[in-house]
């Protein structure tokens, strides 16, 4: 451990160290990805309505990944830190699957599926830093909080609803960009998202529901993305 | 998405009671099922690791595919959808590893139903389950 925190640290000195070169101004980001969700179990909050079996674990699977896009603005300043705004697009779905429930004496069976699609949009905080004296590699990270959108449509046994919801949601990243050109980067991104939607709108009534604590979709999830940026 | 799909499930049953009231018979489609009773017991033994067959004849059901919404806890069905013959016989694969309590001086015991819902969801059957030693 106390390796770890000296090797961290030193390599903390190192990147802070490496100024040589002016930063650009603007930094145009787009990128995409694969987000895997943290909190994809129906029976967390402890409510057991699904049985575990195989088709159960094959329906978490597939919710459990999604694919990812995001865009992102920002102004650095010369001391490494800049503004800017983020938009992320995400979605996970899960095909038409079987599953049992507990109905007391008996089980239930309900075939269902599932679409979701996440929307964040948020105002950003940027430090960027070149992370070596020749000015190929910059090493960023950001905080974003802002608005996250939940649209989520589902099917049970061929009666469909739509839910929709929204609220605050926070996003840390962490990237680093290799400068093919002056101008273009290609690079590798990671982060971590925390929201988690309280109401939502049911297509079938007029009137907004509160959902109870457990019940309440968490959209946390972390991402790996490849992406492109033009600095100038 | 912890939780979505429960939200649908309690939002499908939530229909369900709703579909008594006519604000739901106007707003949503498929059609109120009609419940009917099977005369008749779907009889089952027990049947260790593999799965048995077993028969409900006579179910007045037209010809078609149907699924099973409902079993008794004790059972495991080999799949959920079933089809009806001409005579409107159904075969069920069944598997009941425990042994179900019969009372002293009775041959067998009704421990649950099954049902039975055809594709348009229009019509459910309930066939009461029944365990013979």
């Amino acid at each position: 451990m106390k390796k770890t925190l000296i090797y961290v640290f030193t390599l903390l000195m190192v990147t802070l160290s490496a100024t040589s070169q002016e930063l650009p101004h603007f930094r145009l980001n787009i990128t995409g990805g694969y987000s895997y969700f943290l909190h994809t179990d129906p029976n967390e909050g402890g409510s057991q309505i699904f049985i575990h079996n195989d088709d159960y674990n094959n329906y978490q699977r597939q919710l459990k990944w999604g694919p990812d896009i995001e865009g992102n603005v920002h102004y650095l300043l010369n001391n490494g830190l800049g503004f800017g705004a983020k938009y992320r697009y995400l979605t996970t779905d899960a095909t038409s699957t079987d599953l049992l429930f507990d109905a007391g004496e008996h089980y239930g069976v309900a075939q269902i599926a599932e679409q979701n699609e996440i929307i964040f949009v948020a105002p950003s905080l940027i430090y960027a830093r070149w992370l070596e004296p020749t000015g190929k590699l910059l090493g960023t990270g950001a905080l974003s909080v802002g608005y996250v959108y939940l649209e989520s449509s589902g099917e049970v046994d061929n009666s469909s609803a739509m839910f929709t919801g929204g609220n605050m949601g926070v996003q840390i990243d962490l990237g680093v960009d290799y400068f093919l050109t002056p101008h273009f980067s290609i690079g590798l991104g990671t982060g971590y998202f925390y929201g988690k939607i309280k109401e939502v709108h049911i297509n079938l009534s007029e009137q907004k529901t509160t959902l109870p604590e457990n019940a309440q979709p968490n959209l946390s999830n972390i991402k790996l993305n490849l992406s492109l940026s033009y600095h100038f | 998405m912890q939780s979505i799909h429960k939200h649908y499930i309690i939002l499908f049953f939530s229909l369900m009671l709703l579909s008594c009231t006519d604000t739901y018979i106007h707003t949503v489609d498929p059609p109120i099922p009609v419940n009917r009773e099977y005369n008749g017991v779907m009889e089952v033994h027990t049947t260790g690791n593999s799965f048995a067959k077993t028969e409900i004849p006579r179910t007045t059901l037209a010809a078609g595919n149907y699924k099973i919404i409902l079993f008794p806890k004790a059972l495991e069905l080999r799949s959920y959808y079933v089809n009806a013959d001409a005579e409107g016989t159904i075969e069920v694969e069944y598997k009941l590893v425990e042994e179900i309590t019969v009372e002293p001086g009775y041959e067998g015991t009704v421990f649950g139903i099954l049902q039975i819902i055809n594709e348009s969801r229009s019509e459910v059957l309930h066939v009461p389950v029944g365990y013979l030693p």
